[in-house]
């Protein structure tokens, strides 16, 4: 039952939550104008009003179950480590991520040339780099590789 | 005529050709391998685009669009498996031909009747923009925010089979719209204290955490898909065997007319796109001719007609009006957005040069989706079997340094994995994502409009139904939801 619903639940608090903050945001008068707090009250009590809709339905119609595959969470929880520690160097990291993002995404069973996943990450990870450091000139964050290019 | 060739002279240089003829094969690519979205490529391109010069971004973004929409008619003829939404009802009559032996015909049909797609679309945008640009003139901001409110419903009532969560979606959009300093007063809203979160949710890193990241974890589930498409026979395909003759292309002439007017004219409809405009000119099609669904030709030409008209007919909404025909159209929003374009009536009026330049841009974008796609059509084959171990790292590094690029923030790029894996467990769950990007743009336009009417009307919010152009575009939102919901309950009976 609350399984079930648990969208709508976790909607309709984010409503509710968002609607008092909306009702605190302080107003400043000019004349004729409804303030800056209206429209934010107004779509949070839109939003109860269509998750307790959705909820309602839901007690009559049955929602498929959804599964998340091992692989999809290891690949985000990967991604999420690889951003946090992008800034001590982008190019290692990336050659880090894309070795160990291939071995989570290969078929159980399957065999994979260690030589090509590296050989693929060193190279893409460096292009990249290049690519958008000289032809762009965004800096990415990869102390290691700009003391190489300096010298 | 003065300004027209001054446009071309200066889009005709070797940096802008490059970067289009780049942009068109990075289309095509993404667009056909499977689970990889036009939006996606889009969304991709916009950092890069955001450091060239107008001009030159444009045919970028262009050519990844028109290619990502013409790439995935590839799989969906050779396998059955549609590139993306744009090539879902060419999968029938497509996947059919190949099974009879004849594949390069049509692929070469759904290269030509994109074409046709695509330039039909382009005059319609070139004639009807300026028009619909000089009517919104007259809109005051009462016209603007009912117009906003018809966009956004439209959107929730078209994406997804849900109208229900399609509004949900509409409404946090909204919501996380208003984050950051109120540009009417300046208060601060939703910033929990944070200097980071005044400038309200970036719209770039959103848009790549919903539509790269958010598609990729979700493509991350179905690898089976991809690993399929190893199996692909190589056929030899000579250049000549791809051309329809003659013959056929003027019997289906009148189909691929057809299906681009109708093209054009769905996806000239704020809200809806090619996944609606495939079908509607498919049925079309079939309605005429029963052979179609065996495998015929005019079954592939017609919703390829069909998608490449969208094309065009999403920046008609998008340019003249500001509000964005569909997901793609809102990407090139953002983009023109980014690089201090303000799309509206007021660019017609004040910044010609601009929009003919993107007409021309759009222009040259159908010859390089053509000519790459007749070209490159085995490498792009090939493509195909890139193992999904090499492709969905990629893609997910490129998103991390897209939105990175744009202000050299870390946050951004945890804003956009927040944003993606957000965006993962809504699709998981039957959300659809499209109505949420609307409201995060139209949120920002509709806001102030809504409180500068009320300023107008001196606080008597009954005046929104006083006049004529609001009015009606009450009752049309009124009638949408209306529609939507006998419609959805007549299925269900």
């Amino acid at each position: 039952m609350v399984a079930k619903n648990v969208v709508g639940i976790v909607l309709i608090v984010i409503g509710v939550a968002y609607t008092i903050m909306a009702s605190r945001i302080p107003s400043r008068a000019v004349p004729g104008d409804p303030g800056p707090s209206i429209i934010p009250m107004g779509a949070g009590i839109l939003l109860v009003i269509l998750s307790v809709l959705l909820i309602v339905r839901n007690l009559r119609r049955l929602e498929e179950r959804v599964n998340v595959t091992k692989k999809t969470l290891f690949m985000i929880l990967l991604t999420i480590l690889y951003i946090l520690f992008l800034k001590y160097s982008f190019t290692l990291m990336t050659m880090l991520y894309s070795i160990v993002g291939a071995f989570i995404l290969k078929k159980s069973g399957e065999r994979i040339s260690k030589w090509m996943v590296f050989l693929f990450s060193v190279i893409f990870s460096i292009s990249i780099y290049l690519i958008f450091s000289l032809l762009l000139d965004v800096s990415l964050p990869d102390p290691v590789m700009e003391r190489i290019i300096e010298r | 005529m003065e300004i027209l060739s001054e446009i071309i002279k200066e889009a005709l240089n070797l940096q802008t050709l490059l970067w289009l003829c780049g942009g068109t094969i990075v289309g095509i690519i993404l667009g056909a391998l499977p689970g990889l979205t036009a939006t996606m490529g889009l969304t991709l391109m916009i950092p890069v685009s955001y450091y060239l010069p107008m001009g030159t971004a444009m045919g970028l973004l262009l050519g990844v669009y028109l290619g990502a929409v013409l790439g995935a008619s590839i799989p969906a003829i050779l396998l059955g498996i549609p590139g993306n939404p744009n090539a879902i009802a060419t999968v029938y009559d497509g996947f059919e031909m190949t099974k009879k032996g004849k594949a390069g015909k049509a692929l070469g049909g759904a290269i030509i009747a994109s074409f046709f797609g695509g330039i039909i679309s382009l005059i319609l945008l070139v004639f009807l923009a300026p028009q619909i640009a000089r009517i919104a003139l007259m809109f005051g901001p009462p016209e603007y925010f009912a117009l906003a409110v018809f966009g956004l419903t439209i959107i929730a009532s078209v994406s997804g089979k849900d109208f229900l969560k399609g509004l949900i979606m509409a409404t946090l959009g909204i919501m996380l719209s208003m984050v950051g300093l109120d540009n009417m007063t300046g208060i601060p809203r939703f910033t929990f204290g944070s200097v980071y979160l005044l400038d309200g949710i970036p719209l770039i890193p959103a848009l790549i955490g919903l539509y790269a990241f958010g598609q990729v974890f979700s493509d991350i589930g179905s690898l089976k898909t991809f690993e399929k498409i190893k199996k692909i026979s190589s056929e030899k395909m000579r250049l000549k065997d791809l051309f329809p003759s003659l013959k056929e292309l003027w019997k289906n002439f009148r189909t691929i007319v057809e299906s681009s007017l109708i093209g054009t004219g769905i996806g000239a409809f704020p809200g809806t796109g090619a996944s609606i405009a495939v079908f509607i000119a498919y049925s079309r099609a079939k309605k005429r001719n029963k052979e179609v669904g065996s495998g015929i030709l005019e079954g592939v030409m017609a919703p390829e007609a069909a998608n490449n008209g969208v094309t065009g007919g999403t920046l008609i909404p998008t340019l003249a009006l500001g509000i964005p025909g569909d997901a793609a159209g809102a990407v090139i929003l953002s983009a023109l957005i980014i690089k201090g374009v303000q799309p509206g009536p007021l660019l017609f009026k004040y910044d010609i040069k601009t929009v003919y330049t993107i007409f021309f841009m759009l222009f040259l974008a159908n010859i390089t989706m053509v000519v790459f796609q007749l070209v490159g059509i085995r490498m792009f084959i090939k493509m195909l079997s890139i193992p999904s171990r090499f492709l969905i790292p990629a893609i997910l590094i490129f998103s991390t340094v897209g939105s990175f690029a744009l202000r050299e923030r870390i946050s951004d790029v945890l804003i956009a994995l927040a944003f993606g894996i957000a965006g993962y467990f809504l699709s998981l769950y039957k959300f659809p994502k499209a109505p949420l990007l609307l409201g995060l743009i139209l949120g920002p336009i509709a806001e102030p409009q809504f409180r500068r009417s009320m300023m107008l009307f001196q606080g008597d919010w009954t005046k929104f139904f006083t006049r004529p152009i609001s009015l009606s575009l009450f009752i049309l939102t009124a009638l949408t939801i209306a529609m939507t919901f006998l419609r959805r309950r007549r299925q269900r009976t």
